[in-house]
């Protein structure tokens, strides 16, 4: 039980939890109380004055006093009053209450509640402009100093929250303001386009501006009447409160026009949650919410602003068959059928197993399951894969080796709450940025510590307290090394080894030839550098691993993965909160994708299909007869199209012609088809290459659930109408089923939930019900609970204990010597994956408008190339036509292409091929050597000036309030100004 | 063998087509909607007949000149003066108890009757009366009330 505190509050005795907060309190018990700059996740910023309290006769802020035993406190005392009062005509000197006409008035605008909540009538202090002009650079918002209130929430959040530090207040300047990189305008400075900023301002200084214009009735009204309009209300004078008034009836009419729809973001696996807020098929902007279990407010720039490919023109709105030379609109009815015919004809002549089935990981979990069940059911093979055998697999195979479930050890909390991150072959500033924020705030605030090891120096490495950077593929020496060196110093943990894991002796003689000097040879690291690391680990309470794609796609992640594992299980760090394994996923529901069993070898949730027991109870769900052997993965099926034994293929929303490794042969191999189904919203080259093209929907266009990094599943509701004659992918499964004469009757996903779940052990405790609104369930437990954190009853084996992974190292792939350099790719921060998405937004284009090949600045000077020089990239498998950047990012010989390209001219994957991963054929995307030929050496810098990395950030320790304290004109209202360190208290990030 | 497709033969929806959906989807809504409908016909109509319809519509078309010629003329000194008397009346009325109101409005009625019943019966009314009717408590109820308003008023002048 914590220690309890007795007060008064306005005259009646509470007793309250010691260390809490007045504000807080009352809060928690629903009582009115004033506050504008105070949030949950921000703590006090103490800069709004309006949460004044009468405590022991003292004016208190509400916000950042801690209730004291005995304390009188009065929240509507004369004294209390009046200093809210003050504190309000402060801000209204600020902003201009044209509530009818803002674009902001939708029911949510903090000053307007908080002016009406409290009554305010009139101002003594007239506004006045701070003449400053509007700052409208930015393609995604735009910033009005004459509305803004200087409450500093916007700093506090880049400062502390999103820790991009772009975002201060000049205090000490005659009037002050928000200032972008110490006076940049928005669009030329250090800003990532998260907006947050936008999301936390509580008026209208800061507007998305898809909302300019278009979210009232009456604030699409042009300038030269909308200026006299307001003009005229303020000669009038009406006092507040009839504005108020006035504003509410016009704020309930927007209501019925604007729908505000929770989703799930589709641009990364951190699973942020959000309300789209649309009005007919127009998104007029994502609203985060303090509800979403993951991200709270934050956001990214794709969740935030990348949404423009749902209502983009190219979107394919019609089923259309392959006829000639060209692609014919068709009919349901007679798209359906063809398809049902072709494959029902080729499965009669060669079999089940000449068809395959790819899934997406950008569907939802429904459709997933009804993907496998519809390879499993109808046509009778485990020929079923998904897209996280580009990416994931070898981590989810190194989790199950050793731990028995692969997924991450625990949630988002645990990273934040680690004494000590490490980040493998993973950049998630750029490919999982809400996520990279907790821990670039955990650091700044909390002391947490960070270590990062990769080849490309980004985001991260920047800000490590210990960048290391390894040679290519040797993830796994220095990993085995460190345990090796840790358990000799003495520094595991033996007494959890004892309790809780196997194999322990085989391990140690395994990992005997990785002493220091032996890993300083193979993966450049310097062995003093391997005992600081190794020290960092025996001092972190708590040590949790990130890695990605530069563990993963490497011809043994697998075994990289294992000893990511191995490490962590020597040293305690599982089984417990704030520590632990943290495989970070790519796309929305990677996670999600490979549970609902689109795999060859499992059913939905990784059940075998080689268990007879478990295939029994398939096959009696499914009536059918299921095949004993596991099918073909991707890799596998390009293989079988070759030898010609795979005749036919059901894609469904994956440009595998691009994603693959090796893109010439993979297209080689699609053109080589009797019969491509390809399900998607836009003509991709995979889509290209088909015969009868079914349009799918997006996210926001149905219902569904997706399953995140963490292993939380989240439900997203429909938030717009079908986009022509298309149809949500469940439905045109389950039509298709139908069509083969099954008797699928689905009516809602929430019912195809329903079955699976009925399947699947580690679900059966969730339903729609659970996951309603933004609650959501971790699954992680075979008794089907929710299980944020893994394995606190013991590990996913007969024993419970887990297992040393015994699985040595394999070197990288060899290349011949022309091949000189080596080839690092990857995601950015502004576009997602090919980007056949995220190249439908012109802001991100503008931004980012096309791929390049970063090189090193001694590389540049050895070869004479600059800036804009366009180069030849060419490897084994094909060439591309890139500009160059130079940037110390990358180093020596190695070069990075980010991946965001679907054109024969620079698509990376023209380059990669290949080597597989030993256990799950993952491509070893990053095992790639290429030439490089100069083919102009002038050039247009490929990164636009304005692209927020060629800025330089403006740290400091939040929105630093007490400047404006120590201004010589700033009258105190309360009776003691004290600084609340940010992020001292912090209510769910701590 | 399958080589790559980049064209989309939409299918050639004719102006014909359009109509005739349009028409359908009319005549339907039309059908499900025929009492309101000719309801609506006849107020239109009647709209019509007096030229209302037609002052509409010049309104509307031309809306943002009238917008812009209605706001200007709204932001003049006597206008703007005469909205704050309007809102300032407005106050006055709704920081009135509406109990009071409502028992005033009555009050009223009651005593129009009587006036009315005074009238028909055309009886003529003396100094005499009046002092006795001072006497009278409910007609010195009313003139207490009557007094204090005046009181109240000039207090508030006063401010």
């Amino acid at each position: 039980m914590a220690e309890k505190v007795n007060v008064h509050i306005n005259g009646t005795a509470h007793e309250i939890e010691k260390g809490t907060r007045i504000l807080d309190y009352l809060l928690q018990q629903e009582m009115q109380h004033p506050h504008i700059c105070y949030s949950d996740i921000l703590g006090p910023v103490q800069s709004c004055d309006t949460c004044m309290c009468e405590v022991n006769g003292n004016i208190m802020r509400a916000c950042s006093t801690v209730v004291e035993d005995g304390m009188e406190i009065l929240t509507s005392s004369e004294l209390a009053k009046n200093a809210q009062e003050e504190a309000m005509d402060r801000i209204l000197e600020n902003h201009l209450l044209y509530c009818t006409v803002c674009d902001n008035n939708n029911g949510n605008c903090r000053v307007h509640n908080t002016a009406e909540m409290m009554g305010v009538e009139h101002q003594t202090r007239p506004h006045r402009s701070k003449n400053y002009e509007v700052d409208m650079s930015h393609p995604f918002y735009r910033y009005d100093p004459d509305q803004c209130i200087l409450c500093g929430r916007c700093v506090e959040t880049c400062q502390d929250l999103q820790v991009n530090e772009t975002l201060t207040i000049d205090w000490e300047s005659n009037q002050p303001r928000v200032l972008w990189d110490g006076g940049k305008s928005i669009n030329e400075s250090s800003c990532v386009s998260c907006g947050q900023c936008v999301s936390v301002c509580p008026c209208n200084a800061l507007m998305e501006k898809s909302m300019l214009g278009n979210a009232g009735f009456m604030t699409g009204i042009e300038d030269d009447l909308l200026t006299p309009m307001i003009d005229l209300v303020k000669t009038v004078e009406p006092d507040y409160q009839t504005i108020f008034a006035v504003s509410e009836v016009e704020a309930a009419m927007r209501d019925t026009r604007i729908k505000k729809t929770k989703t799930v973001c589709t641009f990364c696996g951190v699973g942020c949650s959000f309300e789209v807020w649309t009005k007919d098929h127009e998104i007029l902007k994502i609203e985060p919410s303090e509800n979403a279990p993951v991200n709270s407010v934050s956001t990214c720039v794709k969740g935030k602003f990348g949404w423009d490919f749902v209502n983009s023109q190219e979107r394919i709105t019609s089923p259309l068959i392959r006829k000639g030379d060209v692609f014919v609109e068709a009919s349901w009815d007679e798209a359906l059928t063809l398809v049902a015919e072709k494959l029902g004809g080729i499965k009669e002549t060669y079999g089940s197993d000449s068809i395959g089935f790819i899934s997406s990981s950008k569907m939802t979990n429904e459709e997933n399951y009804l993907i496998q069940k519809l390879s499993r059911q109808v046509f009778g093979t485990n020929n079923v894969d998904n897209c996280s055998r580009y990416c994931q697999s070898p981590a989810s195979w190194g989790l199950q080796q050793t731990g028995g479930i692969g997924g991450d050890s625990g949630t988002i909390k645990d990273i934040a709450g680690a004494g000590l991150v490490i980040l493998v072959g993973c950049a998630p500033a750029e490919g999982h940025p809400v996520l990279a924020t907790r821990i670039k705030r955990a650091q700044k605030l909390h002391g947490q510590k960070l270590i990062t090891v990769d080849v490309r120096r980004h985001e991260m490495g920047d800000r490590a307290d210990l960048f290391v950077r390894p040679k290519q593929g040797t993830d796994y020496v220095w990993l085995s090394a460190i345990t090796k060196y840790m358990i000799d110093q003495g520094w595991h943990n033996e007494k959890f080894i004892k309790e809780h894991v196997n194999q322990y002796d085989e391990f140690l003689q395994m990992i005997q030839p990785y002493s220091l000097e032996e890993a300083e040879k193979i993966t450049g690291i310097y062995k003093e550098t391997l005992i600081q690391m190794a020290e960092m680990i025996r001092d972190a309470d708590g040590t949790a691993v990130c890695w990605g794609m530069g563990v993963t796609q490497n011809i043994a992640g697998s075994h990289t993965s294992v000893a990511i594992a191995n490490l962590l299980l020597a040293t305690g760090n599982m089984m417990r909160p704030n520590a632990g394994a943290y495989p970070l996923r790519g796309h929305n529901n990677v996670q999600g994708a490979a549970d609902m069993g689109t795999m060859p070898n499992i059913f939905p949730g990784y059940q075998s299909v080689t268990d007879d027991q478990i295939r029994a109870k398939f096959e009696n769900a499914y009536g059918v007869n299921i095949p004993a052997t596991p099918g073909l993965d991707n890799i596998q099926m390009l293989e079988a199209i070759d030898e010609g034994h795979m005749k036919a293929m059901f894609i469904a929303g994956e440009d595998m012609a691009w994603v693959d490794a090796d893109s010439n042969h993979t297209q080689a191999m699609l053109e080589k088809l009797d019969f491509l189904v390809v399900q998607e919203i836009f003509l991709t080259t995979t889509a290209q290459f088909a015969d009868v093209i079914l349009p799918g929907a997006p996210s926001l266009e149905k219902d569904g659930t997706f399953t995140n990094t963490e292993r939380r599943v989240q439900r997203l509701y429909q938030a717009l109408e079908l986009t022509g004659n298309s149809k949500p992918d469940w439905m045109i499964l389950t039509e298709l089923a139908n069509k083969m004469g099954f008797d699928w009757n689905y009516s809602h996903p929430s019912e195809i939930f329903a079955e699976m779940a009925s399947l699947t052990p580690f679900f059966s405790q969730c339903n729609y019900d659970v996951l309603e609104g933004w609650n959501s369930f971790n699954w992680g437990s075979t008794d089907g609970s929710n299980t944020p954190l893994l394995f606190t009853d013991g590990f996913n084996f007969p024993d419970k204990k887990a297992r040393f992974g015994l699985f040595d190292y394999v070197a990288p792939v060899e290349f011949p010597e022309e091949f000189d350099l080596s080839l690092d790719n990857g995601r950015l921060l502004e576009h997602f994956h090919e980007g056949n998405l995220t190249h439908k937004s012109e802001g991100l284009n503008y931004k980012f408008p096309k791929v390049f090949v970063e090189v090193s600045p001694e590389l540049a000077k050895e070869r004479g190339v600059k800036d804009g020089s366009l180069v030849r990239l060419v490897s084994p498998y094909g060439a591309i036509r890139v500009p160059v950047l130079v940037t110390n990012r990358v180093e020596g010989k190695t070069v990075y292409v980010p991946m965001h390209s679907s054109s024969h001219e620079s698509a990376v994957n023209l380059l990669t091929g290949g080597a597989v991963d030993v256990v799950t054929h993952t491509p070893a995307y990053k095992q790639a050597k290429v030439r490089m030929e100069i083919l102009e050496l002038d050039g247009e810098n490929p990164l636009p000036k304005f692209n927020p990395r060629n800025a330089t950030r403006t740290p400091q320790m939040g929105l630093e309030i007490y400047r404006k304290w120590e201004r010589g004109d700033y009258a105190p209202i309360a009776s003691v100004n004290e600084h609340v360190q940010p992020g001292l208290y912090d209510g769910r990030n701590a | 063998m399958a080589k790559p497709i980049k064209t989309i033969q939409r299918t050639e929806i004719t102006e014909e087509h359009i109509k005739a959906e349009s028409l359908e989807s009319i005549l339907s809504g039309v059908a499900q909607n025929k009492d309101s409908l000719l309801e609506t016909l006849q107020l239109l109509q009647e709209l019509h007949d007096s030229g209302i319809i037609d002052a509409l519509g010049g309104l509307v078309k031309a809306k943002d000149k009238v917008a812009k010629i209605a706001v200007g003329q709204l932001t003049r000194k006597p206008l703007t003066n005469m909205i704050n008397n309007a809102m300032a009346a407005g106050g006055i009325l709704t920081e009135t108890e509406p109990e009071t109101t409502k028992k005033l409005i009555s009050s009223l009625s009651a005593g129009l009757q009587k006036a009315e019943e005074g009238l028909k019966s055309d009886v003529k009314f003396g100094l005499f009366d009046l002092v006795k009717a001072l006497k009278d408590p409910d007609i010195n109820r009313a003139l207490g009330f009557g007094v204090n308003l005046l009181k109240g008023l000039g207090e508030g002048l006063k401010k």
